[in-house]
């Protein structure tokens, strides 16, 4: 089993809004639409009654979650959003027909109707250079080197990065970048019953 | 959520059609009506249904592809189109009965107001399950179903008892029908109440402040006050006005008054349709307000 | 002549159209540039990839890759190989094809055919016809009144567009040159530095890592200022213990350590507190070896004496035409010196008390050798050196004399007059002038818990050399910029931080450094003013080390926005009356309205511009300045990186854009009847003659950029790499072609940067200009040749009973705390009205300064200008989130939308600054609507009493959302004069209409 996925460790990620821009130019994405969005979470007060400057706060970059059990597939009639064998979620956008189901069944926004096409489209994961070996464009163009790309049913060493001098991939696993984390430390996006599969490292805060 | 207007009035015409064929069922099973009613009623019926289609056909983008995929069983879409075909078939089926019957006692046999009362129900059902969706905690419970069978009845109800006053059907169908219009405004009233008390209930994941550097002028996200909007809030008038008074429980004074005066059906029943509908638009447009993301914050 | 053309439409292709706009993969699909021609590539069909350098911005030097095909830029990403960047390339990097192509582009020469303060109404003029109209303009200008009556207006701008803030001095020998952001923006920190230490210290190379990274008033892995996000993050993660100073909780700053959240503006009381920490917490261990051997701190100062001194020039001749870095400055100091204690002594040796001989010695400032001492001392390269991250570090050999300097005690001497005085070490005034700043003093000015300030401290002073203090604009802008900006300078010497990895590294255009390549384009950019010209500069009355800040620094090149706006409206001290400007706008410093008004009364104004932006919609004639995927020039690292590169022009330019400064070295000075062009004055005699054109071309200009590197050369260059590597290259082609190749160089592997500590080995002082064989003299390049703790130059310019401001808080020329001018404790009155303080400025990762707004991408990730306010004070004003709001000083108001910010102190404001709206009409696109500078300050009480620095943060403004009733139109939201509203959400269709064109309109 393949299952591609994302991990971002959102201590490094500081809003650099790389992600969105490289994610836009490789995928030709619409103005005013995104297929990657920055969300900033708090600051909030630290722990119950804290005030400032007792306060936390991480951004938390959100794409298509390629979830395992995919509200956007089940609510699809037209088969036109699948399941890949790589773990990915795909629109056959020559399927579509654009009646939006999908979109109100994503519990994350992350879909929307692309008005001159009249079909919906989403993160597509990079499918164009994933397929060809290459990392997703917000994964390479990460400007904290938050984002990390790879085969979830592998494991942590798996996962890539943005390049080193050598335009070799960073890995995941070292920790000269990658400080240690825990498995507590490891969250994703709250489930409605969907599974997402994208990741999140977030250490020393609370996960909200 | 952005109002979707194709599909509220999809799912009112939808309740609509289901709702008289579910009446016209009854009527059959108690052996009322008569054939010019009963074939008034699979017309209208289909008429409705077409109007409904329609206007889910103006959602969509590319409904010239409709025909290649439909395959995917656990799309409500998907179910909804069967249902459409079960119920046009049902219809035509129905059509062919009537057209052998005499007009006299039993015009339609009591299998097929069975088949019609099973068809209205389970319509009902199709039409709530496709926005069953866990992604939106407003949508993902029981009252959603019961209100769209609330939605149903009263319309169905109502739309029935309309066309048997039109055509000067016995005042017996006719005060039948009337209290069954009264009825189910109850129903739908209850339903709505149900409903909109629930929506107060349900409690969201919080991450605090948030911001996003797309949409500086954003409020912050708020969504139980979205979804108290309709029982005390910005969306009160929708619903207190539109979907309780004017979309329930006009039904109710309509059927009430209905029973004893049948000469004023046609005008009362008018009102009882017209009204509902309306109610149905605003509940509709209601559902899509509290229809919020259970991750709200994107 | 074309004439007036707006009936004459036509249409323009940029290169062979391809289908849609699709992007070309990555690197990794196509084939590096291999030909040593780097011109662009236009063959059908061809698609290469350009190893560049990027300019969306103007600071970071971040290698990119730019994939071109059938001519057209269709694709950029970062330059993984970049030493300095390590594939950084931020989104106003990636969108910049958005400016390349931007339907809005100016891509012809205008005049303007209305009068000034209307929509210009602009009329397309031939380029010639456009050189000419600028030359006359200026002449006349300079035949009415005289060479100063021109000025330049010049912002951050490009490296591309620095000929234009030089040139006038050059040529048109006026003194108003430069860059009036300057004074706003890194001019202080270059100055300050190079008042104690060396221009361009506060940079420091975080690629070298740090122990402890400190980020001090900066947001780097936003600003990329001068370190880039990646870079930033890297070492962030990476140091042992990371420390922010801010008042509201910044990006990366969510992840320090210690966070001093401290009030705005009060970052020279923060310093102090934590230097009072360094000197009395017995936790804190600073290097003393460095504070006695490389400080005037061991040197005696007798408050009871006439200051005295003499005419430091840094090098060159005082009398005649300056070196750049040089303008007279008379120092006078009560330090004492050997000519207070013996008749006929010298006035540059300078006293202090050797305990091992327990006597009185002098140190000779002008030698920089100690008592005793003949030769210079050097590390030695087998005992004291190691190699380190491709550098030479060297450990402190120690005193090269048998002497132990004190630093404590009270010493009686005798002067020459017979009067027995009390001297004291600058050590003991330096304490007494930190002891007052202890945890709980500095707590109550800045609003710090003490324990967190202690804990900064012991974490950053536990031991020497845990790395440099990033600091950066925020210390510039509360009117105390030049003292402030001195304060982490001094903590970090205290620690032996300078010049060290990781350290105070400065910038690359130090000394020896610079031999390896030439100033950018503008090759031999000496100044050559004279000083009494120099000293003409509008401000200089007030800010009297002004033309001295003048030399000492690119961007410190710059004069008093204030000062110049009065000589232009009421020809104080004398009228000002024509303006040169390219890269720079009205609203960037803290006049904003006084300049609009004073920019629209000029005789002349003369500019260069990629877009109609509001400022330039004042000109009479506008060129259209070509985009930096279309300009060549040579690259190096501004910062303390070390990096050298190339921007290679990577396709034609569109329409009749040009370079502007090869436009104006060139054409301009040839128009305007000068001889030759700016070299002439004094070509280093050294230079074969045939390198020297007369009137160089633009590729002459790039071959001259890089004649250092010539492997010709007729002498050696003053320093290679510590190992004897330096660059070669022929000529511009030459070194492109190795650059494809090699990507940025280390400049430690190829040049004197190589060298750690360079005040060790003599790299920080300038080499006799008359003796190319004379001795590298170790120390800096100050009065007294040391790392000045009290600074001689603020002690004479700014002590007391000089004709000048005395520096406020200072204690004898040591720098001092300046409460704001306009804070609740230094104007409470006004505090009740205007209860809210405000700072501006944070960064946004998506546009620059003022640029980027009609760029679709940029633009839909921020559609509209937001301030940040504690959710409490919000409350309290009864605003939400995503309200429009004024924000009102007592000079004027404006509308931001409220962002609520749980991580920024109640009671203050941050906003963005900058904005205007491209979307509305000319000539103000509504500049004022938005625009932070709207509320500031233009009196002189809030200036920096040093160098002029307006105030831009720290400020009292009142808050109250904006509504129906309140706004003009009944629209909280910014309108046009018509009542069209502003771009604000993503989904703007407007937006749209700004996507690439490949087709412009030649009107
Ligand atoms: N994207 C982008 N990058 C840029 C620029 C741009 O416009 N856009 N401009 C460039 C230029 S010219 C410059 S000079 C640099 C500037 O970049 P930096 O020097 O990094 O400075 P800022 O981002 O202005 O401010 C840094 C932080 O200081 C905080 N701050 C505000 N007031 C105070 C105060 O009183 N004291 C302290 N200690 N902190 C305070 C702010 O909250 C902010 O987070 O950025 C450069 N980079
Ligand atoms: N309140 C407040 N005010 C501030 C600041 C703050 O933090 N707060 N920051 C200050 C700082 S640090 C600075 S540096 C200044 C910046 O202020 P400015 O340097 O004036 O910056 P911009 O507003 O970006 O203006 C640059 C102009 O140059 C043009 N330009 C770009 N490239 C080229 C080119 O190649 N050639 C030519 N001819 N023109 C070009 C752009 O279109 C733009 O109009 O603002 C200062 N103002
Ligand atoms: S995140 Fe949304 S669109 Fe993506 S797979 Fe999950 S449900 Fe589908
Ligand atoms: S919009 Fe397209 S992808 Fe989404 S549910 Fe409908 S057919 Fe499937
Ligand atoms: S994986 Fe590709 S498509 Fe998905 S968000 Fe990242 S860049 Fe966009
Ligand atoms: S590019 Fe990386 S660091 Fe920047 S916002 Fe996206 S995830 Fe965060
Ligand atoms: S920081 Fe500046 S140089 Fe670096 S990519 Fe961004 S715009 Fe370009
Ligand atoms: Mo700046």
């Amino acid at each position: 089993m393949t299952q591609y996925t994302i991990v971002t460790d959102l201590n490094r990620c500081v809003s650099c809004l790389n992600c969105m821009v490289a994610c836009k130019e490789a995928n030709d994405v619409p103005i005013g639409n995104f297929w990657i969005k920055i969300l900033r979470v708090g600051p909030n007060p630290k722990f119950e009654g804290a005030e400032y400057p007792d306060v936390e706060m991480y951004y938390l970059p959100v794409s298509c979650q390629h979830c395992k059990n995919p509200s956007c597939v089940e609510v699809c009639p037209t088969g036109a959003s699948h399941k890949t064998e790589n773990g990915t979620i795909q629109v056959d956008k020559d399927k579509c027909i654009g009646c939006q189901f999908c979109v109100m069944a994503c519990p994350y926004g992350v879909r929307y109707l692309n008005e001159e096409q009249g079909v919906v489209e989403k993160c597509t994961r990079c499918y164009q250079k994933t397929q060809e070996g290459e990392l997703p464009a917000c994964v390479v163009s990460c400007g904290g080197r938050a984002r990390w790309f790879g085969d979830m049913d592998k494991g942590w060493d798996d996962f890539r990065g943005s390049l080193d001098a050598n335009g070799e991939p960073l890995r995941l696993t070292d920790e000269d970048y990658i400080k240690p984390f825990t498995d507590a430390d490891v969250h994703s996006l709250p489930d409605s019953g969907n599974h997402p599969s994208d990741r999140f490292i977030l250490r020393n805060r609370v996960w909200r | 959520m952005e109002v979707q207007y194709p599909l509220v009035f999809f799912t009112l015409f939808l309740c609509l059609s289901s709702g008289m064929l579910l009446f016209q069922g009854v009527c059959a099973l108690r052996g009322a009506g008569t054939k010019r009613f009963h074939t008034a009623m699979l017309a209208a019926e289909l008429v409705v249904l077409a109007v409904g289609g329609f206007s889910s056909f103006l959602h969509l983008h590319h409904w010239e592809r409709i025909f290649n995929g439909f395959g995917h069983l656990t799309s409500g879409i998907t179910q909804e189109l069967i249902g459409i075909v079960v119920t046009v078939v049902v219809l035509a089926v129905l059509f062919g009965v009537l057209r052998k019957a005499e007009d006299g006692e039993r015009v339609l046999p009591k299998w097929c107001g069975i088949l019609a009362v099973v068809v209205g129900v389970v319509m009902g059902f199709v039409c709530a399950h496709s926005y069953f969706m866990p992604a939106r905690p407003a949508w993902a419970n029981l009252t959603l179903y019961l209100y769209y069978y609330a939605s149903e009845l009263v319309l169905g109800a109502a739309g029935t008892w309309l066309l048997a006053a039109a055509l000067h059907e016995d005042e017996a169908v006719g005060a039948l029908l009337a209290k069954l219009t009264c009825a189910m405004g109850v129903v739908s009233a209850l339903a709505i109440l149900v409903a909109g008390f629930y929506w107060t209930t349900i409690s969201f994941g919080d991450v605090g402040y948030s911001f996003h550097t797309t949409d500086p002028t954003a409020a912050l996200p708020d969504p139980s006050a979205a979804l108290a909007a309709p029982a005390v809030g910005s969306l009160a008038g929708l619903f207190w006005g539109g979907a309780v008074v004017v979309g329930s429980l006009v039904a109710v004074v309509a059927g009430f008054f209905g029973m004893k005066k049948a000469e004023q059906a046609l005008p009362l029943s008018a009102a009882a349709l017209v009204c509902s509908l309306v109610g149905g638009v605003c509940f509709r447009v209601v559902l899509y307000a509290v229809g919020v993301s259970f991750y709200v914050y994107f | 002549m074309l004439g007036s053309s707006l009936t004459r439409r036509s249409f323009f292709k940029i290169a062979a159209a391809t289908a849609g706009a699709t992007l070309v993969a990555s690197e990794a699909a196509s084939t590096l540039l291999e030909s040593s021609n780097p011109a662009y590539a236009d063959a059908a069909d061809d698609v290469k990839v350009i190893h560049s350098t990027c300019r969306g911005c103007g600071k970071m030097e971040c290698g990119n890759l730019v994939t071109v095909r059938n001519g057209r830029v269709v694709h950029i990403e970062g330059d993984h190989r970049a030493v300095a960047s390590r594939g950084n390339l931020c989104v106003k990097g990636r969108a910049a094809v958005q400016a390349l192509y931007h339907p809005d582009r100016i891509r012809y020469p205008l005049i303007r055919t209305t009068p000034k303060g209307q929509d210009p109404k602009w009329r397309r003029v031939s380029h010639d016809e456009a050189i000419k109209y600028m030359a006359d303009g200026l002449n006349s200008v300079i035949e009415k009144y005289g060479q100063h009556a021109i000025k330049t207006l010049h912002g951050t701008g490009r490296i591309t567009t620095y000929a234009t803030e030089a040139y006038p001095t050059y040529l048109l020998q006026t003194a108003n040159t430069g860059s009036p952001a300057g004074v706003i923006c890194k001019g202080p920190r270059l100055s300050a530095a190079a008042m104690i230490c060396f221009p361009g210290a506060h940079w420091c190379n975080l690629i070298d890592g740090q122990k402890v990274n400190f980020q001090w008033g900066t947001n780097q892995e936003v600003s990329n200022y001068d370190n880039s996000c990646r870079v930033t993050v890297d070492e962030h993660v990476k140091a042992e213990t990371t420390i922010c100073v801010g008042p509201r909780m910044q990006n990366l700053g969510k992840e320090a350590d210690i966070w001093l959240d401290l009030r705005p503006g009060t970052d020279d009381a923060i310093a102090l507190g934590l230097l009072h920490q360094c000197v009395f917490n017995s936790n804190c261990h600073p290097d003393m070896m460095f504070v006695k051997k490389w400080t005037n701190a061991p040197f005696l100062y007798c408050e009871d004496i006439e200051p005295s001194g003499w005419t430091w020039a840094g090098w060159g001749d005082p009398e005649g035409k300056q070196e750049m870095g040089s303008y007279p400055l008379n120092v006078r100091t009560r330090i004492l010196k050997e000519s207070d204690l013996v008749e006929g002594g010298d006035v540059r040796k300078m006293a202090y008390w050797d305990t091992k001989s327990n006597s009185l010695q002098f140190f000779d400032t002008k030698k920089c050798l100690w008592q005793g001492q003949t030769e210079y001392q050097y590390p030695d390269r087998d005992k004291d050196c190691v190699e380190y991250k491709g550098g030479i570090l060297a450990k402190d050999p120690g005193f090269p004399v048998d002497i132990d300097p004190a630093l404590e005690g009270s010493f009686e001497v005798e002067l020459k007059d017979g009067r027995k005085v009390k001297a004291e070490p600058v050590w003991e005034m330096f304490k007494r002038h930190l002891k007052p700043w202890d945890e709980n003093h500095t707590s109550e000015i800045t609003g710090v818990a003490p324990e967190k300030i202690v804990a900064a401290a012991e974490a950053y002073c536990e031991e020497p050399g845990k790395g440099g203090i990033v600091f950066n604009l925020p210390l510039e802008h509360a009117g105390n910029s030049i003292q402030t900006s001195m304060l982490p300078l001094m903590l970090s010497a205290l620690m032996n931080n300078i010049d060290s990895p990781g350290g105070q590294r400065g910038c690359e255009n130090m000394f020896f450094t610079m031999d390896t390549f030439f100033q950018y384009h503008i090759p031999w950019a000496n100044n050559t003013l004279d000083p009494i010209e120099q000293a003409k500069v509008v401000g200089g009355d007030r800010f009297p080390l002004t033309p001295w800040f003048q030399m000492v620094g690119g961007a410190a090149l710059y004069h008093d926005p204030i000062s110049a706006a009065e000589a232009i409206l009421y020809d104080d001290p004398y009228p000002i009356r024509g303006m040169l400007s390219n890269s720079g706008q009205h609203f960037n410093s803290g006049n904003a309205w006084q300049n609009w008004q004073a920019f629209e009364s000029l005789d002349f104004y003369g500019g260069w511009e990629l877009w109609h932006s509001p400022t330039i919609e004042l000109a009479d004639v506008v060129l259209p300045a070509a985009h930096f995927l279309e300009v060549s020039v040579l690259r190096y690292t501004q910062g303390g990186e070390g990096a050298i590169g190339a921007q290679v022009q990577c396709v034609e330019r569109q329409g009749e854009a040009s370079w502007d400064s090869a436009d104006i070295c060139g054409e301009l000075s040839k128009e305007m009847g000068y001889e030759y062009w700016p070299t002439q004055n004094k070509p280093l005699p050294v230079w074969p003659d045939k390198w020297m054109k007369p009137w160089p071309t633009e590729k002459d200009m790039l071959d001259m950029s890089v004649l250092p590197m010539n492997p010709d050369l007729p002498f050696p260059i003053s320093v290679p790499a510590p190992d004897g590597t330096q660059l070669h290259a022929k000529d511009w082609d030459d070194y492109v072609a190795q650059y494809q190749e090699h990507s940025q160089w280390n400049l430690k592997e190829i040049s004197p940067f190589g060298y750690y500590y360079r005040f060790q080995w003599g790299h920080f002082r300038p080499r006799d200009p008359q003796d190319q064989n004379a001795p590298f003299v170790p120390g800096f390049n100050t009065p007294t040749g040391k790392f000045e703790l009290l600074s001689t130059l603020l002690e004479s310019y700014h002590g007391k009973n000089t004709k000048w401001q005395e520096a406020p808080g200072s204690y004898n020329g040591i720098p001092g705390y300046r409460e704001p001018v306009e804070s609740p404790f230094s104007a409470p009155e006004l505090y009740k009205e205007y209860p809210i303080i405000l700072t501006s400025g944070r960064r946004n990762p998506l546009y620059f300064h003022n640029e980027g707004r009609q760029q679709p991408w940029l633009r839909e990730l921020t559609p509209c200008p937001s301030f940040q306010i504690h959710p409490d004070t919000a409350a309290e004003l009864g605003i939400e989130q995503g309200d429009w709001c004024w924000i009102e000083s007592k000079r004027g108001k404006i509308r931001e939308c409220a962002d609520l910010f749980y991580g920024i102190r109640p009671g203050t404001i941050e906003c963005d600054h900058q904005w205007w709206y491209p979307e509305l009409s000319a000539p103000k696109h509504g500049w004022d609507l938005s625009n932070v500078n709207v509320l500031v300050n233009m009196d002189h009480e809030s200036q920096d009493p040093i160098c002029g620095t307006c105030n831009c943060r720290a400020y009292l403004v009142k808050v109250y959302k904006a509504t129906p009733e309140n706004s003009p139109f009944g629209n909280p939201c910014p309108c046009d004069d018509d009542g069209t509203e502003i771009i604000h959400t993503a989904t703007d269709p407007r937006l749209k209409e700004w996507l690439p064109t490949y087709e412009y309109e030649v009107v």
